[in-house]
């Protein structure tokens, strides 16, 4: 889930997602390579990406694949999103919710 | 360990991974590999890749077996166990045959049920025997089918 919010800001190569994702969950997930594209394997054949590498005209490293969320890609990560949001929304008026831990 | 080592060594360990993965990947994962190593200390980044590659080689050699298609048409679930068939079978058939033959067993007076039990056991152990042999020679089959 991590990878395709990252994947939200637009195509981006594999050590790139993997850097967005530590930081978007502020080193609270850190994937290493094979992880990264074991999960990235797994997206692909769910059809919630697609690779890039031959659409672009890349300058620098050539051997980098790039990936960009397909339609069905977006609506996942947007519904994701919207169950995120209602989920943080509902729980603002529990009590335990707004006390900070000690 | 210099980075030119590191980066071998760790080509070496994607070898664990399974021939899909690693042929579809394994560029890629050599190259974040060296990103990695351009920007972190060489003892974090191993650090961080065994615990990466013991985590996910197993997931993935666990993916690659879910995802292989069943072998051709052959695929009622016994086909893969035929030894186990043919084990029981024979393991019953001694069984009944040491019950049936050896003294002191046939000494003892079998009551009516016991013969009775003694013929379907025997007949039960012939058809696992059977069941066996031809899953065995079906499943042979079929493997010679899909490489040959």
């Amino acid at each position: 889930m991590y990878l395709l919010l990252a994947l939200l800001d637009g195509e981006n190569h594999g050590y790139a997602l993997m850097r967005l994702v530590d930081e978007q969950s502020q080193g609270a997930v850190q994937m290493g390579p094979g992880t990264l594209y074991g999960t990235l394997n797994r997206l692909f054949a769910d059809g919630l990406i697609v690779e890039t590498t031959d659409d672009s005209d890349r300058s620098g490293n050539e051997r980098r694949r790039y990936y960009r969320l397909t339609q069905q890609g977006e609506q996942v990560a947007h519904a994701e999103l919207d169950r995120l949001r209602t989920l943080v929304h509902r729980f603002r008026k529990v009590p335990a919710f707004k006390a900070t831990p000690a | 360990m210099n980075t030119q080592r590191s980066i071998a060594a760790y080509r070496h360990l994607t070898s664990l991974y399974p021939k899909s993965f690693r042929d579809e990947y394994r560029d890629d994962l050599v190259a974040v590999f060296t990103e990695q190593l351009n920007n972190k200390h060489t003892a974090h980044v191993w650090l961080f890749a065994v615990h990466d590659l013991i985590i996910s080689i197993p997931s993935q050699h666990l993916e690659a077996r879910m995802n292989r298609p069943a072998p051709q048409s052959v695929t009622i679930i016994g086909i893969r166990h035929w030894r186990a068939f043919l084990l029981v079978g024979i393991a019953l058939l001694t069984v009944v045959l040491i019950v049936i033959n050896v003294p002191p067993y046939n000494e003892r007076q079998l009551p009516e049920f016991g013969w009775v039990l003694m013929m379907m056991s025997l007949v039960i152990s012939i058809g696992l025997i059977t069941v066996g042999i031809t899953m065995g020679i079906a499943g042979r089959s079929a493997r010679h089918g899909t490489t040959g």
